[in-house]
C-alpha cells in the first residue's frame, strides 16, 4: 500500500474541520481510502428525518476514477436498486477529477430530493413512481421510518 | 459459453451440397472451429492462424517480430517514466514525479517531445506544503530539506493491479500463459526502471546537499551545472500555485484549460483519458446482455474539461521568458542567476558576444551532455519563430492517439463474439436439423435453454439452411468490414509515427 496522496489527507482534514451540514463522512483508521458516512434525509423529501449510512471508498486512482459509493441503509428510490448501488452520472460517466467526495455526497443528497424515475435502477420502484405516485411516496416514507434510524 | 458444439461430425449431415457450417464457420471465422478458443484468444491472430500445427513459419516470424517490437515498445514507455536529472526544461523535467507504478499509458515520446518544444508545462517537483509569506531564505529552507527527484518507490509498488482471472485455472490456455508471461517480462522492466530512478534519486540528493556545502566553502559549483541554482528555485516557487487537482503546490507556469482558464499540472494532465468504449447512456439496458448489442453502437467519448465539462477541452502553456533553462535554453539550471540578463528570453536582440555563455544541446540527441554554443545557427531563429508563433492547444487525444484503434477493437471483439454466438446458434440448429427430419423448421426443445445465447435475429423457429447460410454470411461481411477498418487505420497509424 503506497503511501495517501495529499489530495485525499487535505478532503479528509477538510470533511472535518469543515463538515457539510447533514453529512458525516469518517475514514476508517485501518484504511484511510475507506469511509463511513452518514447522511440525513432532505427536509421535505420523503427520506425527511431519516440518517442513513453509506459507505465510500477512495479507488487507487482517485480523483482520475470516481470514489466508490453505496447505501447501506435500506431505501425506496427508483436510482438506487436493492444492494444499495446509485445511479447518478456524476459517478460513472459524467465523474471529473476536479469533483470531490463533498461534491459528490452533496449530489446524493440532492438526488434524494429530486429522484429520476425516468432514468431508474429499481425499475420496479420506478414504475411505482410514475404510476402510483403517491403510494410511492408512502411506501418511501415508511421505509425511512423503519429503517433509517 | 458452456457448450461449445462438435466441429465435423453435423457439418456433413447437412447434405444440401453447400459447404457445411462447421466448415463455413472455420473459414471466416479463420480458426480450428474452437469457438471458445476464438472468443478468449485475442484478436489479432485469429485471422491468421490456421491451428498451431500448420503455422505458416513466415506467419510465425512475422508475429515474433511483431511482439519484438511491442515489447520495445513497453520497455521504452516505462523506461520514459524515469525522471533524469539532466533532461529538465525551464526547471522541470520529462517524466512525472509520482506515477512510480509504471503504469501509465499516455504516448511518452510524444508527451517528451512537448515538454521540449514548450508546449505542455515540464514536470516539476511538487511542493507538499507552501506559505506566501515565507521569507525567500524559509522557502529555500524548506525546498532544500524537503523536494525529491521524485517519489520514493516502495516494495510492492510495482506490483501488477491486473489480475489475470483465467491465470489460477487448472487447464491454463496458450493466451494465458503468453500474458502471464508479458506479466513477468513487465515487472522486470519495472525494476529495471526502478532502480534507474533510485540511483537518480540518491544522485540529485547528494549533489543538492554537496552544492549547498560547497557553496559555503565557495569552491567551483561546476559539478552541479544540472542541480537547480537556489536563484531558480526562489524564481520557480516564489508564487506557488495550488493544481485544483491534485492540491499539490508547483511553480505559477502551469498549463491553462483554454475553455475556463483554470490551471492543470501535467502529472494530472497526463492521468486524464477517455473511458473505456461503452454503449452511450440511454441505450443502456439491463435487460439485455452486451451481446445482444451492435458493436457499431459502441462509441468512445472525447474527455471533457475537468472544470467547466465543455467536450473541446484543450490546454495551453507560456512558457516562461525569464527563465530559459534547460534543453535548448540558455543556460542550464545550475547556472541560472536571477541578475543575468542570459537566462531569459528578453534580450534576444543583443548580439551574441556572450554567446560562448549560451549553452544549447545537440538537435539530434537533447541528451548528451555536449554542448554547443549557438552562434549565428538557425536555432535563434527558431525561437523568434516559437516566439511570435500563440501557443499551441493541447489535447488529451493528441497524447494518446490510440483511442480510435481502442474503439474499433472493441467492436470487432464483439463482432467476433456475436459471430461466434451466430454461428454457436447455427450449429445447434443443424444438429435438431438432422436429428428431427420430420419437422425441419423447428429449433429442438433440449436447444432452447440456451437460446438466450443466440442472437434474436437468428428467429430459431423459422431458420432453414439457407437462411443460415445468410446470417453467417452477413457477420463474415460484417467482421471483414471491421477487418478492413482496422487495417486502415493501423496504416494510418504507421504513417503518423514515420512523420
Ligand atoms: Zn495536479
Ligand atoms: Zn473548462
Amino acid at each position: 500500500m503506497s503511501s495517501l496522496p495529499k489530495r485525499i489527507i487535505r478532503e479528509t482534514e477538510r470533511l472535518i474541520s469543515d463538515p457539510v451540514p447533514g453529512i458525516t463522512a469518517t475514514p476508517h483508521e485501518e484504511n484511510l481510502r475507506y469511509f463511513d458516512v452518514l447522511l440525513d434525509g432532505p427536509s421535505g423529501s420523503p427520506y425527511e428525518n431519516g440518517v442513513f449510512k453509506l459507505e465510500l471508498f477512495l479507488p487507487d486512482d482517485y480523483p482520475m476514477a470516481p470514489p466508490m459509493v453505496r447505501f447501506l441503509t435500506k431505501i425506496y428510490h427508483p436510482n438506487i436498486d436493492r444492494l444499495g448501488r446509485i445511479c447518478l452520472d456524476v459517478l460513472k460517466n459524467n465523474w471529473s477529477p476536479a469533483l470531490q467526495i463533498r461534491t459528490i455526497l452533496l449530489s446524493i443528497q440532492a438526488l434524494l430530493s429530486s429522484p429520476n424515475p425516468d432514468d431508474p435502477l429499481a425499475n420496479e420502484v420506478a414504475d411505482e413512481w410514475k404510476n402510483n405516485h403517491d403510494k410511492a411516496i408512502q411506501t418511501a416514507r415508511e421505509w425511512t421510518a423503519q429503517y433509517a434510524k | 459459453m458452456g457448450n461449445v458444439p462438435g466441429k465435423e461430425s453435423n457439418g456433413n449431415n447437412n447434405g444440401n451440397g453447400s459447404m457445411s457450417t462447421a466448415a463455413f464457420t472455420r473459414e471466416f471465422l479463420g480458426g480450428d472451429g474452437n469457438l471458445n478458443g476464438q472468443i478468449t484468444g485475442g484478436l489479432r491472430y485469429s485471422s491468421s492462424r490456421k491451428g498451431k500445427n500448420f503455422e505458416d513459419p513466415v506467419v510465425r516470424q512475422r508475429r515474433k517480430e511483431r511482439e519484438i517490437q511491442k515489447n520495445k515498445y513497453r520497455n521504452k514507455q516505462i523506461m520514459n517514466l524515469v525522471v533524469k536529472i539532466n533532461e529538465n526544461v525551464d526547471g522541470g523535467y520529462l517524466a512525472p514525479y509520482d506515477c512510480y507504478k509504471y503504469e501509465l499509458d499516455y504516448e511518452t515520446d510524444i508527451v517528451r517531445d512537448l515538454i521540449i518544444n514548450r508546449e505542455l508545462s515540464p514536470f516539476f517537483i511538487p511542493l507538499q506544503d507552501f506559505n506566501e509569506n515565507w521569507t525567500n531564505d524559509e522557502l529555500i529552507n524548506y525546498i532544500l530539506n524537503n523536494i525529491k527527484l521524485h517519489e520514493n518507490i516502495k516494495p510492492g509498488d510495482l506490483e501488477d493491479n491486473f489480475e489475470d482471472p483465467n491465470e489460477h485455472r487448472l487447464h491454463v490456455s496458450a493466451s494465458s500463459l503468453k500474458r502471464k508471461q508479458i506479466k513477468i517480462q513487465k515487472m522486470k522492466m519495472k525494476e529495471n526502471a526502478a532502480e534507474l530512478q533510485n540511483t537518480e534519486n540518491i544522485k540529485f540528493l547528494k549533489d543538492i546537499k554537496n552544492k549547498e556545502r560547497d557553496n559555503d566553502n565557495n569552491n567551483d559549483n561546476d559539478k552541479y551545472l544540472q542541480i537547480p541554482s537556489n536563484d531558480l528555485l526562489i524564481k520557480l516557487y516564489k508564487d506557488s500555485e495550488e493544481c485544483p487537482i491534485c492540491f499539490l503546490f508547483y511553480p505559477k507556469y502551469l498549463n491553462i484549460t483554454t475553455c475556463c482558464s483554470q490551471p492543470i499540472c501535467s502529472e494530472c494532465f497526463v492521468q486524464m483519458k477517455r473511458l473505456e468504449p461503452h454503449f452511450p447512456h440511454d441505450e443502456e439496458d439491463n435487460t439485455r446482455d452486451d451481446e445482444d448489442k451492435d458493436p457499431n453502437s459502441l462509441i468512445s467519448e472525447v474527455v471533457k474539461c475537468p472544470f467547466c465539462a465543455i467536450s473541446s477541452f484543450g490546454i495551453t502553456y507560456t512558457p516562461p521568458k525569464d527563465i530559459r533553462v534547460g534543453i535548448y535554453g540558455k543556460c542550464l539550471p545550475g547556472e541560472y542567476d536571477s541578475n543575468d540578463s542570459n537566462n531569459s528570453d528578453n534580450d534576444d536582440d543583443d548580439n551574441d558576444n556572450e554567446s560562448n555563455e549560451i549553452t544549447e544541446l545537440d538537435m539530434e540527441d537533447p541528451f548528451t551532455k555536449k554542448k554547443i554554443p549557438a552562434v549565428n545557427n538557425n536555432s535563434n531563429n527558431n525561437n523568434k519563430e516559437k516566439k511570435d508563433k500563440s501557443p499551441s492547444i493541447i489535447t488529451i487525444d493528441q497524447i494518446r492517439p490510440d483511442w480510435e484503434q481502442k474503439l474499433l477493437s472493441a467492436r470487432t471483439k464483439m463482432a467476433r463474439r456475436s459471430a461466434a454466438a451466430t454461428a454457436m446458434h447455427a450449429t445447434s440448429l443443424l444438429q435438431g436439423h438432422s436429428g428431427h427430419n420430420h419437422n425441419t423448421n423447428q429449433c429442438p426443445n433440449n436447444n432452447n435453454n440456451n437460446n438466450n445465447n443466440f442472437r434474436s435475429r437468428g428467429d430459431s423457429n423459422r431458420t432453414s439452411g439457407s437462411q443460415l447460410e445468410a446470417i453467417l454470411i452477413e457477420e463474415a461481411v460484417r467482421l471483414s468490414l471491421l477487418d478492413e477498418e482496422e487495417r486502415k487505420l493501423r496504416e494510418r497509424e504507421k504513417e503518423r509515427r514515420r512523420k
